[in-house]
């Protein structure tokens, strides 16, 4: 008698589970034999975890999808984020055609007839207003072949650093934080600390919901190693807390007390690595060298009693924290937004950086100062592909003379042709936008309509220049007020790669056919570029093999070498972690160490870490002046504004919004209060209120609780009928450029 | 008729394991496997749609004292449940 599917389908999914946590559940054997389709190694479309999936086709669909066991950094499990791909794919809101605004509405059109007038606008105003009149807009969520086929085209043949993506508003700020701090971009370990470490300090992360596969891992840890020590600084308790020793719940965007205050009283009690400050670290102010001693004076200030104070936590704790810090050996920090979305997110980054300096706790299984990305491909297409207005590929800049030269020969173009001027930022291209400077404007896989910081500001410019949106969905807030819209591929209907947090590329096949006439972004850039004349350039990509190949020798010989991660071997492996210089690497888990390929062994002369990225590889500890918010709350504004995700939806909700169902478990809008404000403003759980800022106001649904500390309020930022960012501030790290979205005032009307 | 059937691990305080065990068994369209390595129950679930699945995690998130977490490891969204598995 045969077993029915859904027999088989229970037992292959029960099979799965078992097979993640390494048990056999003893199934029938004949029943686990049976085929059914095909399974294919693949990654997922969400945040910069990276996990590893293995998806199912039959007759040309989606039918399944696993967790794939084989890949190190999931082992099998996923997120709840993972319903939703095969629904994503097949929304009713794909967009499948091309859509043109004719007399004011967008109406479908031919590709051809969209690809000439996007070609014929850029061309006119290339013409008229110089290369710097045009602009890209593109994300971290875009495969590097994709980043990279628009870097070439827009800095390559345009000839305009007016090129950024969405990682401007998430990871600049940890950037500026490696590259100041150790000379090179992207963490010096791995996420393999994380089964190593003694201690997690986490800042600013709410791991459990934001990734909760890595909050797995610690938890996991935390069974494995009783006396694991967890310490989280954070204005808002999450479901992170819950496995925390724990947390300093500091007033939003004053922190930097706490971490300097750490720093004092690791030196002070005699846990500092002398030695290794005195091989591997240099000292500066921001803007000059400094001595250890000068460093010891200005920290003198920073007493626990003070940074309590500053930052509305206890001396005690602090000093427990610092001590926690100082006497284990393997600790590990991680932190995501609530560091890098903050005008001074650099030097909050290079403040973590000084704690593991000072100690050396870095460099080995289970000590890591380690920036958590919140988007699949920041890492790889944007940072490593150079897709930022003063990037170009392989952590190269477009203000270096001899990277230009570089890239020209790889792109075959004059290296005239790269401006030397790094374009402008994401803000600053948005305000160009507003004034009318950029003319025509190119945004893919991304939804700044959505996404930036007070909005209000720069909607009106994006409605009046001419906005082209490649985009899988419409409408979204951006596509909504494009002038084109043109139909992208989504994940699974395209192949490509995506780097994650840990250095790591992975290699993603095409699965399906694309939906309607929907196109691959990078086949959209290419004939745009022979469009606009520039066919010499781009004829010879026949594949997302040949894009990928000509990019990694982009990295050749640089410290992100994926000379040996060809699509051949990502095909068959999980993934490689630069610098894998040959085919033969295995890759690399720890950076600036023995075993590193890169690490210079005669120039360390017998130091254990050797940062290559700076002079006398040395790093830097930084003595950051501390400084608050740039919009302290006030008699008029009394109430500290934080914002951020929940684990049910995921950015502007483009994807996850396609299934109604989910929206069931966040249903509205809704703001998180303390008991004890609600209680002075007479305010009840669930009442309505409104919520004002210096820019906008918005009401919702006040849920009363315990999360946020007093005096503080939290908002998801997920929903379009409810744009949290038309309140938040466009303030800038002067250093990143980031804004500080996790900071602003405002006060609570009942309504 | 089924259109998504998904497998998970309900991370569990092992003190709580047996307890969260029987109460996931009693509900409906849920299957339980067993508790693994202390920590670890294996959850089949079937649902008419993604939603029903989707707030089934969610459910078993925030109301059951002793979950750690819940981690989806399968989906399958097939359309012909019903039918005789492939020969063989």
């Amino acid at each position: 008698m045969g077993t029915t599917r859904r027999e088989f389908i229970k037992a292959t999914a029960a099979s799965a589970a078992a097979a993640a946590i390494g048990v056999d559940l003893m199934l029938s054997e004949s029943l686990m034999a049976q085929s059914d389709g095909t399974w294919h190694k693949s990654v997922c479309r969400y945040c910069g975890v990276g996990c590893g999936m293995m998806v199912q086709t039959r007759d040309g669909k989606i039918v399944g999808l696993r967790g794939d066991k084989e890949n190190t950094i999931n082992g099998g499990l996923l997120c709840v984020k993972g319903f939703y791909l095969q629904k994503v794919i097949t929304a009713e809101n794909r967009l499948k055609r091309p859509l043109i605004r004719k007399n004011g509405k967008l109406q479908e059109a031919s590709w051809k007839e969209a690809m000439d007038l996007v070609a014929t606008r850029f061309r006119e105003s290339i013409d008229q207003n110089g290369p710097d009149s045009v602009a890209f807009y593109g994300s971290g969520q875009a495969e590097t072949e994709e980043t990279y086929i628009a870097n070439k085209l827009f800095k390559g043949h345009i000839g305009t650093n007016n090129f950024e993506g969405n990682p401007r508003l998430c990871m600049a700020s940890a950037v500026g934080g490696y590259v100041t701090t150790f000379g090179l971009d992207e963490p010096v370990g791995s996420y393999d600390d994380m089964d190593n470490a003694d201690m997690f300090f986490m800042v600013g992360s709410n791991t459990a919901e934001a990734h909760p596969v890595l909050f797995d891992r610690i938890v996991r840890r935390r069974r494995e190693n009783p006396n694991l020590k967890i310490v989280i600084v954070d204005p808002r308790q999450t479901p992170t807390d819950r496995v925390a020793d724990m947390t300093l719940q500091c007033i939003p965007g004053y922190d930097m007390a706490i971490l300097h205050a750490m720093a004092k009283i690791i030196i002070d009690e005699g846990y500092a690595d002398e030695e290794f400050i005195n091989d591997t670290v240099n000292f500066s102010d921001g803007s000059k060298a400094i001595s250890y001693d000068q460093y010891k004076q200005f920290l003198s200030t920073f007493t626990p009693e003070h940074a309590a104070e500053r930052s509305g936590t206890k001396a005690e704790d602090i000093i427990k924290a610092a001590r926690m810090f100082g006497e284990t050996e393997k600790v590990m920090s991680m932190w995501t937004m609530g560091v890098n979305q903050r005008v001074r997110g650099v030097w909050m980054n290079n403040l973590i950086h000084n704690l593991h300096l000072l100690t050396g706790k870095l460099g080995y299984a289970g000590a890591d100062s380690f920036s958590l990305t919140g988007q699949p491909n920041a890492c790889g297409g944007v940072r490593e592909g150079g897709g930022l207005a003063h990037l170009l590929p392989g952590h190269r800049l477009v203000a270096n003379e001899q990277h230009r030269q570089e890239i020209a020969k790889i792109w075959n173009v004059p290296a005239s042709n790269i401006a030397p001027k790094p374009g402008l930022h994401t803000m600053a291209l948005f305000e160009a936008i507003t004034k009318g400077d950029i003319k025509a404007l190119y945004v893919m896989c991304t939804n700044p309509a959505q996404s930036l910081p007070n909005l209000n500001d720069y909607l009106q410019g994006m409605e009046d220049t001419f906005m082209v949106v490649a985009e899988s969905f419409h409408p979204t807030e951006t596509s909504k007020i494009a002038d084109v819209v043109l139909p992208a591929a989504f994940w699974g209907e395209k192949e490509g790669v995506y780097g994650c947090t840990e250095r790591r590329s992975q290699y993603m096949p095409k699965l399906v056919e694309p939906q309607g006439e929907a196109r691959w972004d990078a086949q959209i850039l290419i004939d745009l570029a022979k469009r606009m004349g520039y066919a010499d350039g781009f004829d010879h990509y026949t594949s997302a093999e040949d894009i990928w190949s000509e990019y990694i020798i982009t990295t050749a010989g640089r410290d992100m070498d994926l000379s040996g991660a060809p699509y051949s071997r990502l095909k068959e492996v999980r993934g490689l972690r630069w610098p894998v210089p040959t085919v033969d690497h295995p890759g690399t888990t720890h950076r600036f160490v023995k075993g590193d390929p890169l690490f210079p062994e005669e120039k360390a002369r017998g130091r254990r870490m050797y940062f290559y990225g700076k002079p006398e590889g040395k790093a830097i500890i930084f003595a950051r002046p501390d400084k608050g918010p740039e919009e302290p709350t006030d008699e008029q504004y009394p109430i500290a504004l934080t914002t951020g995700r929940v684990l049910e939806l995921w950015h502007t909700n483009t994807m996850t919004g396609q299934v109604p169902q989910l929206n069931r478990a966040v249903p509205v809008p809704y703001m998180e209060m303390n008991p004890d404000d609600a209680s002075k403003m007479d305010i009840s759980d669930r009442e309505r209120v409104r919520v004002v800022t210096r820019r906008d106001s918005l009401e919702m649904i006040c849920r009363v609780s315990e999360r946020p500390r007093p005096g503080t309020i939290f908002i998801p930022w997920h929903w379009p009928e409810s744009l949290t960012n038309l309140l938040t501030t466009d303030a800038i790290d002067p250093g990143s450029k980031e804004p500080e979205y996790k900071v602003c005032a405002s006060r609570i009307e009942k309504v | 008729m089924a259109a998504l059937i998904s497998s998970m691990i309900v991370r569990v305080k092992p003190e709580k394991a047996d307890e969260i065990l029987a109460q996931l068994a009693k509900i409906p369209d849920v299957e339980t496997h067993g508790v693994h390595k202390e920590e670890n129950i294996i959850l089949v679930a079937e649902g008419k749609d993604v939603g029903q699945i989707e707030n089934l995690v969610t459910y078993i998130n925030q109301e059951f004292r002793g979950v750690v977490g819940v981690y989806p490891t399968y989906f399958n969204w097939d359309e012909d449940i019903e039918s005789t598995a492939a020969e063989g």
